[in-house]
């Protein structure tokens, strides 16, 4: 974790003294919900005294009496009870239509789930479902390869499902990560059956074809670019996510244009910037987060004045106060590999990091004390608690922990150009 | 979609609707109040607070 400025307690609740503009100083008070700009002097007063009431100074006195007020309406920062609903994920292959430069699960190996595994994951899913009394299963396609790849594989699923809606009386919500490199028959049943269509296309042909090959070499954009024409037209719900590298990290700005001209304004637009996992470990097209910062910043002003929403994962939680990262590890995602590991991360393609399962034949038992280990990685490290953005990212993906690796530059730079926005 | 797209077009409107306007004492230049919900989990793929977005932010893909 990258320094950040200093920490100081207002009755055990946490005041960051954030370096700023102009010779002032930010007070983030997060769990009471105040943000303060003072001056310079009176930052460094607070630094060194703290929050006396000794003080003879005015301006202090009226912010001990801000955070007093506030202390009635402060937010509790344990974790919400886990909500009773299964996730289902599904990888129903390792292999890709693509050769993405960053791929995290570096798709394109020969293995598929067989149907034995596919059927005993669904009727667990809706099992545990009923038991726990979930009013609705949600389902997501995103683990390992293209998840449509095996057409008629992927085809049985979905319909398996739609069938144990019926069967069982409880709904399921789908959402899908696809390449989007195939023609109408896919779409329009991606579209058909899906409440969530999330399209990996990283923008102009130049960045998509560089980034997202076809496995044998050749360009992607003219099939994907007619599939987001399609899903922009006839999703419920669709969204963009563009992967960004150090060689289209100042594009992102034109991006949000390219893709405004394009598909209109029925959609959003995801930025994320790679990271050193999976195909990119070891990779030089990782951009520097500043400079994601600042583009991502700018591309969001672009959106806005077009009427777009773009997002970026280090700029969603800035309205909510977080003490988890990922409900995939703290609810226990049941995401199924095509060898019939249970794992709770879709990232985990092979079920090295946070496997609690393994089908035998029939059903899947659990593994209780690697779900404890496994609930434990998702707390707060030590280091990230004197951070000022530690209750906007949670200490971030424990994926990117695992491999060394931070988005603080990233997290703590938007906090602070949010609260910027603000005083 | 809709609504993560009306909170975002909302937000800052709304926070900045709530700062006081009251006078400040020396060495106070600004103050808001933040309009937080909470707590939750910085991810909000599963459906576990309203936003169902199902960014999948954390996987390349």
């Amino acid at each position: 974790m990258k320094k950040t400025g200093l920490h100081a307690l207002f009755d055990g609740y946490d005041v960051f003294i954030i370096p700023s503009k102009e010779e002032s100083t930010l007070l983030y008070a997060p769990l009471l919900k105040k943000v303060f700009r003072v001056s310079d002097d009176l930052g460094k007063l607070i630094a060194s005294q703290g929050f006396s009431l000794d003080s003879k100074n005015e301006g202090l006195q009226q912010i001990i009496t801000a955070f007093d007020d506030a202390k009635n309406d402060a937010i509790d920062p344990e974790l919400p009870n886990p909500v009773g609903t299964v996730n289902l994920s599904l990888e129903l292959t390792r292999d890709c239509s693509l050769s993405c430069l960053y791929c995290h699960a570096e798709a394109g190996k020969n293995k598929n789930m067989p149907k034995k595994i596919l059927d005993a994951a669904i009727k667990h899913a809706f099992d545990r479902s009923k038991e726990i009394n979930a009013n609705k299963l949600y389902v997501s396609y995103v683990a390992g390869g293209e998840p449509t790849f095996k057409w008629r594989r992927f085809k049985e699923s979905v319909e398996k499902i739609k069938s144990g809606e019926e069967t069982y009386g409880i709904p399921s919500r789908l959402s899908i990560t696809t390449n989007g490199y195939f023609g109408r028959t896919k779409q329009k049943f991606l579209c058909d059956y899906f409440d969530s269509i999330n399209l990996s296309f990283d923008g102009m042909k130049e960045i998509q074809d560089k980034n997202r090959p076809l496995v044998k070499g050749g360009s992607s954009y003219d099939r994907v670019i007619e599939t987001a024409r399609y899903f922009s037209d006839h999703a419920k719900s669709f969204s963009v996510r563009s992967t960004i590298t150090q060689d289209s990290v100042n594009l992102m700005p034109e991006i949000v244009n390219f893709f405004h001209e394009e598909l209109g304004t029925n959609f959003d637009i995801a930025f994320e910037p790679s990271f050193p996992l999976g195909r990119a470990a070891g990779s030089t097209t990782i951009p520097l987060q500043e400079s994601y910062v600042e583009n991502y910043i700018k591309a969001m002003n672009v959106g806005k004045d077009l009427g777009i929403t773009v997002a970026t994962s280090a700029n969603s939680s800035f309205n909510r106060i977080v003490t988890s990262y990922c409900g995939a590890l703290s609810l226990f995602s049941f995401v199924v590999t095509t060898d019939g590991i249970v794992t709770a991360c879709e990232g985990d393609a092979d079920g090295l990091n946070y496997a609690y399962g393994q089908f035998d034949g029939a059903n899947f038992p659990f593994d209780n004390e690697k779900k404890d280990r496994i609930t434990k990685i998702t707390e707060l490290p030590k280091d990230c608690l004197p951070c000022f953005a530690k209750y906007h990212c949670a200490g971030d993906c424990p994926n990117t922990r695992l491999i060394g690796y931070d988005h603080c530059t990233i997290q703590q730079k938007l906090v602070q150009y949010n609260l910027e926005q603000l005083v | 979609m809709e609504l993560e797209k009306k909170l975002n077009e909302t937000k800052f409107e709304k926070l900045m609707a709530q700062t006081p306007s009251k006078k400040y004492g020396s060495g106070i230049l600004g103050e808001a109040n933040l309009n937080y919900q909470g707590p939750n989990q910085a991810c909000d793929r599963y459906g576990c607070n309203c936003i169902n977005y199902e960014r999948q932010c954390c996987i390349i893909v």
